[in-house]
């Protein structure tokens, strides 16, 4: 029997509880969302991006690239349409989309890299990954006997060989491999038969009397079940696939994930070494793979703009730590665990003290240090020796601590000065970074000068100028380098290299920095 | 049903109740005081872990070279000066601040409130640029020469982010002491100052140390307003939260802990003493 | 005496009108009414520890309706005594007198006579939360006599005693207004205890002082 005496009070719960504990319930739903972001693919976030990408394949390289892609396909619900040809066919319609302005390629994937070489220099492709490589060979039908074993001899021989058109691959590769020996208007004069596609030409070698051999792929013979002839002149004659991302894509994002996920080395890798290619192992596979950046502070106002695109192009997450470099340099001599995917400096110095840890570093930018005085310069100052005037009251960073400082107490010493300015006490204020410093200058007029970067004063409030400084010390260079651990290296390639781009180099120029990085055309 | 049935029905109902009554245990206390334990454990245990760490990831070497550094030295001394002096500033003024703040209500009440509420709110370096461009303005710029980028800049830069606290902190004390003993006292002949000084601040000790202490902790703590508003000079300004974070800034990990560790063992002495005397003078 | 001509206090959603009370010199009046009418809130007014908004208060023919409490020179006991819990008994009754900056000997010696009449003397180095129910009663009763005021304002001091001691300061209080001939109002709820001290009674009833039958 139900007590209707009981206290109904007590039993309601309070309008705030409820409010509470929606809140919380909506706090738990959305971080468990995202914490959980790359291990749920199929989220309808995630899918509603892009719902097809196109490729264009080229014809013998279907097998691998078709099974990867429909791996992809049923992992993340974005349909991959394959569309074969020719690499050259393929590149001749990007090239008719471009002009007709009707981008439809997401993906170009030639059976050689100078397709994909000059689809670069023609401004078709923006992203390259590379996905494997294979040989190019003398094969023919399994049940022939092997006749020749030199091609020197292979025009004068009785065997009945086809060639691919050079708009192929295998075409182009047969052509550049024998004009370097000299045998190619030979070969092509006693050739029985051209095929535009290497498949076709491997379809005839199997199936037809008239043609008994072929210039094809190690892996078309594979596929084909046909003999290889053993050809010391094609020994070397390697063909690199890769994967391109058309520049008028518009699914950038998501056409960068596939050719990512054909490329690495625990996805795709695998489909291409079942079909008997060389797999390239790229970086290891992740739909949104999280980067760790160490930034020297001074960077910060040029570089974020490009991390944004990067972040925005790949679909990676770009965790990004500020500092000042000596935190950077400690938090990375902490441990392994510390260790950055990317590290760019304040000042080259930096990049030094911890080599080991890192590849091959690339200069990026260059700032120089520089005097900021009050508007008008009501103190005369034109150069560092000024600086001895009496009743002067500079401010500097700490020579300690940071690169600013000790390269400001550099050239004092330098040019003999620094003696002086501690007898008559002008260096009243230090700071750990040029920031306090120009605060300093804006908010009082108690310091006449003050030693920055210029790349900090971009931002100057009406008041201040500053006086450039010439001598060889005043000058900090501004470099990178990738990690020798990271999980991604081809990411950081493309990382750098977004880094190092027009664009980028824009954004550094109008904060005040020089620009000494490559890649990239010089103002 | 009849009333003679419902009647029946009732006092049935009524026996039964009663029964539940009698039969009611209250449940057990045991969930109640492990799950406050747990809680508080987990969090004064955090704390000591932190320490530890530190102390296991630095060494006596390091330590020792970090204590005989003139720098650190200079800061060490610096920082008690100043914290000691930037708290009894800050309780000179919590105390009548708490007072009034307590005792009378007026209009605009809740505005002041909010005002006292600002140096807590703020990030530290806004109140460190917010000072230096105040003496920018006379009266204040008169005193620029003597105070900014000087000593006195870092005491008044403490103070004014501690007094935030202590005022808090001395509300809240004479909150809690009831008005009857100042109406008593004034019916015994005492002016509002008699009253004060004679009645209500013995009674306010406890809430005296407790804001003493934690301005002390928030001054020494504090070094955001102190960077831009007195810099970061060494052997001049330079206090120990700004040796740790130029210790950190050129990558010296261990030498940031050793005056980490130095800054614990500091306040953690300051503040047991002065809870040792503190607490003795209140029981005498 | 005490006169409160159309006195009005109000606070908040508390209001009293228009109440005047007049207790002759010398006597020992008491005033009764149901908790929350208003009793202590006149007491105060009174002792000067509450602001009216109209009438007068005199005491002892003098108009101190604008006068400060510690110019009043009354004694007043609170209905939760209200001993100073940081200082000693002795210190409470010497209070009204070392802020007067009395000489210490004249200190002295009425701390005697106060400890011989309310029996305070084994007490007065003890802390209030040392003592009983009736002995912090007869200390806050000492405390304000200390001075020797004229009028006496009590508000319930009897009520949270036992049988026994409240039988004993019911005696306590007849002897000092017998002895020392002060004017008291002495506010209780108790109808038994006002006819037993008071030799007039008020009553306090519907936001109006009224003599009682």
């Amino acid at each position: 029997m139900r007590f209707f005496y009981q206290n109904r009070a007590a039993a309601q719960v309070c309008p705030k509880t409820i409010v509470f504990l929606g809140a919380l319930g909506i706090l738990c739903w959305f971080l468990v969302f995202r914490l959980g972001s790359d291990s749920r693919p199929k989220s309808p976030w995630v899918r509603s991006e892009a719902q097809e990408l196109i490729v264009y394949c080229a014809a013998g390289i279907r097998k691998p690239v078709a099974e990867a892609a429909k791996a992809f396909e049923e992992e993340y619900g974005v349909v991959v349409r394959l569309d074969y040809g020719s690499s050259g066919e393929l590149e001749g319609k990007l090239e008719l989309e471009r002009a007709q302005n009707a981008p439809r390629c997401d993906l170009y994937i030639p059976a050689d890299l100078s397709f994909s070489q000059r689809a670069r220099e023609k401004g078709l492709i923006a992203e390259h990954l590379t996905l494997a490589s294979f040989q190019l060979v003398l094969a023919m039908g399994s049940d022939e006997d092997l006749p020749t074993q030199s091609l020197s001899s292979l025009a004068n021989s009785d065997l009945r060989f086809g060639l691919c058109d050079e708009k192929a691959g295998a075409g182009q590769k047969t052509c550049e491999a024998l004009k370097a020996i000299g045998l190619w208007e030979s070969t092509q004069a006693a050739a029985k038969a051209t095929f535009p596609r290497v498949t076709e030409l491997a379809g005839a070698i199997l199936s037809s009397d008239v043609i008994q051999a072929g210039f094809i792929w190690d892996s078309t013979a594979h596929q084909f079940d046909l003999k290889i002839i053993p050809t010391p002149e094609l020994e070397n004659i390697q063909s690199t696939i890769s994967a391109n991302v058309s520049a008028q894509s518009r699914n950038p994002t998501w056409a960068l994930r596939l050719a990512r996920y054909l490329s690495a080395v625990d996805k795709g890798a695998a489909f291409f070494a079942k079909h008997h290619y060389n797999p390239a192992n790229g970086d290891r596979w992740s739909l949104t793979p999280s980067i760790t950046f160490y930034c020297g502070g001074v960077n910060r106002e040029a570089i974020s703009p490009s991390i944004k695109a990067f972040e925005k192009r790949e679909g990676c997450v770009v965790e990004t730590q500020f500092a000042g470099c000596g935190t950077l340099i400690g938090s990375i001599r902490s441990g392994p665990e510390f260790l950055p995917d990317l590290f760019m400096t304040c000042d080259a110095s930096y990049l030094s003290m911890v080599a080991d840890h890192f590849l091959h570093p690339q200069d990026v930018s260059s700032t120089r240090v520089c005097m900021l005085v009050r508007k008008g310069n009501p103190n005369g100052i034109r150069q560092l020796s000024d600086l001895e005037q009496a009743d002067l009251k500079v401010g500097t960073t700490d020579p300690a601590m940071s690169t600013l400082g000790a390269l400001s107490h550099a050239m004092f010493e330098d040019l003999g000065i620094a003696s002086s300015l501690r007898q008559q006490q002008s260096i009243i204020v230090t700071t750990p970074t040029a920031h306090e410093l120009i605060l300093q200058m804006e908010g009082h007029d108690k310091l006449d000068v003050a030693l920055v970067y210029e790349a900090n004063c971009q931002n100057l409030g009406h008041n201040l100028e500053i006086i450039p400084i010439d001598h060889p010390l005043a000058q900090a260079t501004q470099n990178m380098a990738s990690g020798r651990t990271t999980a991604y290296p081809q990411l950081m390639e493309r990382f750098m290299n977004t880094i190092l781009s027009d664009q980028s180099m824009e954004s550094f120029i109008n904060q005040g920095f020089e620009w000494i990085g490559l890649n990239s055309k010089q103002p | 049903m009849d009333w003679t049935q419902l009647e029946t029905a009732l006092s049935g109902l009524q026996k039964h109740l009663f029964l539940q009554a009698q039969s009611h245990r209250p449940k057990s206390d045991i969930p109640f005081f492990t799950g406050m334990i747990c809680l508080a454990g987990f969090y004064i245990l955090m704390i000591l872990l932190m320490v530890c760490a530190d102390l296991c990831y630095t060494d006596f070497q390091s330590l020792r070279q970090t204590l005989g550094e003139p720098e650190i030295q200079y800061s060490i001394q610096l920082s008690l000066f100043s914290c000691s002096l930037s708290t009894i500033m800050s309780l000179a003024v919590a105390v009548p601040i708490g007072y009034l703040m307590s005792r009378f209500e007026f209009k605009g009440q809740s505005l002041v409130d909010a005002v006292l509420d600002i140096p807590i709110v703020l990030p530290p370096l806004v109140i460190g640029i917010s000072l230096l461009v105040l003496f920018n303005y006379p009266p204040f710029h008169w005193l620029s020469d003597w105070v900014v980028f000087e000593i006195p800049a870092v005491v008044l830069a403490q103070f004014m982010v501690a007094c935030a606290f202590a005022v808090r902190t001395m509300r809240v004390t004479f909150d809690q002491i009831p008005r009857r003993y100042e109406q008593v006292a004034l019916t015994l002949g005492c002016n509002r100052s008699q009253a004060f000084w004679r009645v209500v601040f013995p009674q306010s000790y406890k809430g005296l140390l407790a804001a003493g202490t934690l301005a002390w902790a928030r001054s020494l703590g504090e070094f955001g307003p102190i960077l831009v508003f007195a810099g970061s000079t060494r052997m001049r300004t330079e206090v120990l939260p700004t040796s740790v974070y130029l210790e950190m800034q050129s990558g010296d990990l261990k030498g940031m802990l050793s005056v980490s560790i130095l800054m614990i063992a500091l306040s953690a002495a300051v503040l047991v003493l002065a809870r040792i005397f503190g607490m003795q003078r209140i029981n005498a | 005496m005490i006169k409160l001509q159309k006195v009005s206090i109000k606070q908040g959603d508390f209001s009293i009108e228009d109440v005047s009370l007049h207790v002759p010199a010398g006597c020992y009046a008491g005033l009764m009414g149901k908790s929350g009418c208003g009793k202590t809130s006149l007491l105060e007014v009174i002792a000067g520890l509450r602001p009216i908004c109209s009438g007068t208060v005199t005491l002892n023919d003098q108009d101190v309706t604008h006068l400060k409490p510690s110019s009043r020179h009354l004694g007043y006991v609170p209905q939760d005594r209200a001993l100073f819990p940081n200082m000693r008994v002795g210190r409470q009754l010497a209070f009204s007198l070392e802020v007067q900056f009395m000489p210490q000997a004249e200190i002295d010696q009425r701390i005697r006579e106060l400890s011989g009449l309310l029996s305070l003397d084994h007490l007065l180095n003890r802390y209030p939360d040392g003592l009983s129910g009736g002995e912090a009663q007869r200390v806050a009763l000492g405390r304000a006599l200390a001075n020797r005021p004229k009028i006496l304002c009590l508000d319930e001091p009897l009520s949270a005693l036992d049988e026994g001691l409240h039988e004993e300061l019911c005696e306590l209080l007849k002897s000092i207004h017998k002895e020392l001939n002060m004017t008291i109002l002495h506010v209780t709820h108790s109808r038994p205890e006002a006819k037993r001290l008071a030799e007039k009674i008020w009553h306090f009833k519907d936001h109006q002082v009224q003599p009682a039958d």
